[in-house]
């Protein structure tokens, strides 16, 4: 039986001349540029918050609200949050305070966000340049969250025990309690996954209706460590129990047995990890002992990538199909930036304490203490 | 009634187990059940300075968060915290600890071991320790006083509850304070009461663990401040199966007021008797005549 490919090499021997012409054009009409293009890193920008010139570009920039980005830089008193544009400019900037001992704290999205006192208080929303828009009186303490598209707001019970949703104009839009202590939230437009002590997962729709409630597996140690949905489908994941400890991924449709795989682990956490599909859909990045663990959600392949202490953040790049880790051990840490399942691009070692890491296409952001860098992946 | 035997039962398995205090010196400022805006307080709060957080029995860590170290996915109103779970499924919840004074790397804490230093983190106004003690087994949350033993008083309360004020809605949904030889002119009232408890040698004001209601030697409700059951997607009162916003009023005029029930009047003379008890026995009645219809 003759194939395709024998068919053609047959044609090819008859008039071989005739091939190679055709191979010539096509090969410098399809790639007109050369073969071995390389991803290379390039600087664009560095900021220091702490230089005064910083809030006078702050001012001049003010009214350049598209394209920017936030950042933050911890929840601590002295910390740096704001927004920053593409072109390095400061949109604002502010750092946290304290007050009778009661520290403020961050809630941020790409519209705005909501700077609020630790005690029971209104809640304050105000845009990237830091312009007051509207204020949020809460039916009851607890802390918000904005989601990163700022679309959405939950309000979290200070003891775990629930959330509640409010709409732009402050409407309360669903409440819910949960039989355990939240431990890790993650949500899309239109769905709310909860990750529980209890070991349980429940699942809610845009009006706050339970869709699912399951337990992933029995461990030793029963309790959920970590859930992330995909933006891209209703496919969620997440870490489970402990001795042994599992991750887990799911499809929302399935609601008799939304947990499709379960992988046991090598690892034993007792906190939140962190966890995080591509934005494409095709990977889901999570925590591991020193390590950053990828699955292919293809292949249904896990890797590692090994690193030098535990993982302060990570970020990939669909664009570019590349992935930066930053993780430390004490005051030294490792920034590394890798094609998954290729060698390092580039890997530097560096000290400090407040670190954020985001990208956006094939730029990413990474702040230090009180600096800021802009770098881009470009394939050269 | 199923859940009530199941809780007796759980109750008295507790007492054959030896919890200990996690502090050396216990003031309360806070009891479990009281009103905490949107939801029970699922716990009790102890104040003091500095002290060591030792566990109530030795177990292994479920789960730990500390701020500035951690990662989180929500804002954490518990602050620094930690929850352990003991050999017979019993988890204790201890929350607002100093932050950086949680060893990051045990996963196992015996009893004469340091969790942390009491702090101020998270939702808190001042330095204490939050206790939460859960039945992982039965999904139950417990009055942390009822695990405890007191005999070497490191609790003394002589102190009785205090009622504060008693309230009916009128017809016109207004809540208007009920005095003593009130004369009412309405077949039924919705009645609601405010008041607290105290511990010797502590200013808190604090809930009180017992509340019952006669209306002419029929009770009305009794309401005990033992443990809180997940039940249809809301937290209820095992004693009464009332969740948060069956039993708490709260809105700008009225905080903590507790909904006692509808009182159906007799005409004539129509008597109500209120019962506050603490923990520890101390009691505290108010009766109030009530004239239904014209006075004779």
């Amino acid at each position: 039986m003759q194939t395709l490919f024998q068919k053609k090499n047959r044609r090819i021997k008859k008039t071989p001349w005739i091939a190679g012409l055709f191979f010539l054009l096509f090969y410098f009409f399809i790639f007109a540029s050369p073969l071995h293009k390389e991803l290379r890193i390039h600087l664009q920008w560095v900021i220091d918050l702490s230089d005064p010139a910083v809030m006078e570009t702050k001012a001049a920039a003010k009214e350049i609200l598209k394209s920017t980005h936030l950042f933050s830089l911890g929840n601590q008193p002295g910390d740096y949050f704001g927004y920053f544009n593409d072109d390095g400019n400061v949109i604002f900037v502010k750092q946290i305070e304290e007050h009778n001992d009661i520290p403020f704290r961050i809630t941020l999205s790409d519209q705005g966000f909501i700077y609020y006192s630790g005690a029971y208080a209104d809640l304050v929303f105000s845009d990237q340049a830091g312009e007051e828009k509207r204020t949020y009186n809460q039916p009851g303490p607890g802390f918000p969250l904005l989601t990163q598209n700022g679309n959405r707001l939950f309000i979290i019970k200070t003891d775990l025990s629930g959330l509640r949703e409010l709409d732009v104009s402050g409407e309360l839009l669903w409440s819910s309690d949960v039989p355990s202590w939240i431990t890790s939230l993650s949500y899309t437009d239109n769905l709310v996954i909860c990750g529980l002590g209890d070991g349980t997962v429940n699942l809610f729709d845009k009006q706050g209706n339970t869709i699912s409630a399951f337990s992933v597996q029995k461990s030793t140690v029963d309790c959920i460590y970590g859930v992330s949905f995909c933006k891209q489908n209703e496919l969620f994941a997440g870490v489970a129990g402990a001795e042994p400890q599992y991750l887990f991924v799911g499809e929302v449709k399935e609601q008799e047995k939304p947990v499709s795989y379960l992988i046991q682990l090598d690892s034993d956490f007792r906190q939140e990890v962190r966890i995080k599909f591509s934005d494409n859909g095709k990977l889901l990045f999570f925590e591991g002992e020193r390590a950053l663990k990828i699955f292919d959600l293809n292949s249904k392949e896990l890797t590692a990538v090994p690193l030098l202490g535990n993982i302060n953040s990570f970020e990939y790049a669909d664009k570019v199909g590349s992935l930066a880790v930053i993780s430390g051990h004490n005051n030294l840490h490792e920034i590394i930036i890798l094609k998954p399942g290729s060698s390092f691009l580039f890997k530097d070692y560096f000290s400090g304490q407040k670190i954020f890491l985001a990208s956006d296409e094939n730029r990413f952001f990474f702040a230090i203490d009180g600096k800021i860098i802009r770098f881009d992946l470009v394939e050269e | 009634m199923k859940y009530r035997l199941m809780l007796y039962l759980l109750l008295f398995a507790l007492l054959l187990t030896a919890f200990e205090w996690p502090v050396a010196k216990v003031l309360i400022t806070a009891t479990f059940g009281e009103s905490r805006g949107d939801h029970f307080h699922s716990g009790i709060d102890l104040a003091g300075d500095d002290q060591e957080i030792k566990p109530i029995s030795a177990g292994n860590v479920i789960f730990r968060y500390d701020e500035g170290v951690s990662f989180s996915s929500i804002p954490i109103g518990l602050g620094c915290f930690v929850v352990l779970e003991d050999n017979t499924g019993i988890r204790s919840l201890y929350a607002h600890i100093l932050q950086g004074t949680i060893p990051l790397t045990k996963k196992r804490f015996e009893q004469q071991d340091t969790i942390g230093i009491i702090g101020n983190t998270g939702y808190s106004f001042g330095k204490h320790l939050h206790l939460t003690i859960i039945d992982h087994k039965e999904k139950t949350i417990l009055n942390p006083l009822i695990v405890f033993k007191n005999e070497n008083k490191l609790i003394t309360d002589k102190i009785p509850p205090v009622i504060e004020n008693l309230y009916y809605r009128n017809k016109q949904g207004e809540l208007i304070e009920l005095l003593d030889h009130a004369v009412l002119n309405l077949e039924r009232i919705e009645l609601f009461v405010r008041g607290h408890d105290m511990h010797d040698g502590v200013k808190a004001a604090v809930a009180p663990y017992e509340l019952k209601v006669v209306h002419n030697d029929m009770k009305i409700i009794h309401i005990i401040f033992n443990a809180l059951q997940f039940k249809d997607g809301v937290y209820c009162l095992n004693s009464c199966g009332k969740d948060f916003s069956h039993l708490y009023i709260t809105n700008e005029s009225f905080t903590d007021l507790m909904y006692l029930g509808k009182v159906e009047f007799v005409k004539g003379k129509n008597q109500i008797n209120i019962m506050l008890i603490d923990f520890y026995g101390n009691s505290t009645v108010r009766e109030v005549d009530i004239w239904a219809g014209s006075p004779l």
